[in-house]
């Protein structure tokens, strides 16, 4: 097939990952890029939107408010109650809110039409909110349990001792390596995959249609199909992803608060 | 293992499932101690691997970096096992709580 696509003439450019690096103002380290301006207008529009909505809060609750209590009930009964417990999780609600919104609406932007640029794409974006937790798991485990005692907590009592050094090296790694890696990874590559494969279909359908021979236009309908397939897809990946990365915090913050570890 | 007998849950629900709650137990919701595993499972491959491909290259014998993979999974499944594995201290007290709280739900259910 790709022969006949090149006899017509063309050839085609698959999507690469040098094309997520977009700058808008500017050029090499200190470019003003596509994410930072998403970015931006995500964290704007989450506070604008936060103010106007709580800011008369009634009994019975508005359109708007309702659509809002339920992302915020979720956050706070789905994740917060269930990880973190209701005596403990009030000072976390804010963050995990803000984490969950701050995920979610960047998640979105890679489908929303005029935006199509998933911000956590870039891998900065996940790593900068991987640190606030990371920074904050710590911090809050160390305070519970002292410097020295923190390490100590990290293997749980009655171990045999054959198997302590062990447990100690490898629960060392897990909670200063492996979590917060893991964490910003899995949302960078879901991002990333996830747009790289609607924006080669897309590309794809968009080439067969308009360079292909004849009934090779026909062939287009494939990739163009599997394009909105694969959007309502990635819908699905985006919510789920914002939601676990927020679970995963919120779970690390409970970890870190509990007194046997 | 612990030389403590394990206490076993009272048949109150509300008391078997404050065993639940965390700043008590190790883990907030026994499902999670999945994420716990699988974190494990990594640090150790990692931890191994590198140790491996250190020594590998400090000797001169590169293929040491995938024994130390295949260490490292070992060793990984290894703590888990001690750690997560049934009939141990902590989170299968908790988690054989849960399901005790489980099954005598399903029995009024019945």
């Amino acid at each position: 097939m790709s022969l006949m696509v090149l006899a017509a003439g063309n050839t085609f450019t698959p999507p690469a990952a040098s094309d997520f690096w977009q700058p808008l103002i500017g050029d090499g380290n200190w470019a003003l890029t596509r994410p930072m301006v998403l970015m931006t207008i995500s964290v704007v529009a989450i506070i604008a939107v936060s103010l106007v909505v709580t800011r008369n809060l009634k009994i019975v609750p508005s359109r708007g408010q309702w659509m809002f209590e339920s992302v915020y009930g979720l956050v706070r009964n789905g994740l917060a109650k269930d990880m973190i417990g209701e005596k403990e999780m009030r000072p976390f609600l804010p963050l995990l809110f803000a984490l969950f919104l701050t995920v979610l609406i960047n998640n979105l932007f890679g489908i929303i039409p005029p935006v199509q640029y998933p911000t956590m794409s870039r891998i900065a974006f996940p790593i900068g909110l991987t640190l606030i937790v990371w920074i904050l798991y710590l911090a809050l485990g160390m305070r519970r349990r002292g410097f020295l005692g923190y390490f100590k907590s990290l293997i749980p009592p009655g171990m045999p001792a054959g198997i302590v050094p062990l447990m100690f090296l490898l629960e060392l790694v897990t909670y200063f390596f492996t979590r917060p890696v893991t964490l910003a990874l899995r949302l960078f590559g879901n991002m990333f995959a996830g747009h790289m494969i609607i924006v080669l279909m897309a590309l794809g359908g968009e080439f067969l249609l308009l360079h292909g021979d004849g009934l090779l236009k026909v062939t287009s309908i494939g990739p163009l199909a599997m394009f909105f397939i694969m959007t309502v897809f990635e819908l699905l990946v985006q919510f789920l992803q914002a939601y676990i990365f927020t679970l995963l915090a919120a779970f690390y913050i409970a970890d870190s608060l509990s007194e046997h570890h | 293992m612990s030389d403590e007998p394990v206490t076993k849950p009272t048949p109150d629900d509300s008391e078997k499932l404050s065993l639940l709650r965390p700043g008590q137990w190790m883990r907030p919701l026994p499902e999670s101690n999945g994420w716990g595993a699988l974190n494990t499972l990594i640090s150790g491959i990692l931890a191994f691997t590198l140790i491996g491909w250190l020594a590998g290259r400090a000797l001169g014998l590169p293929w040491l970096a995938m024994i130390g993979m295949f260490a490292g999974a070992a060793a990984a499944m290894t703590v888990i096992w001690f750690r997560y594995g049934t009939g141990r201290v902590e989170s299968s007290q908790m988690t054989s709580a849960a399901e005790e709280v489980r099954t005598d739900n399903m029995k009024e259910n019945r």
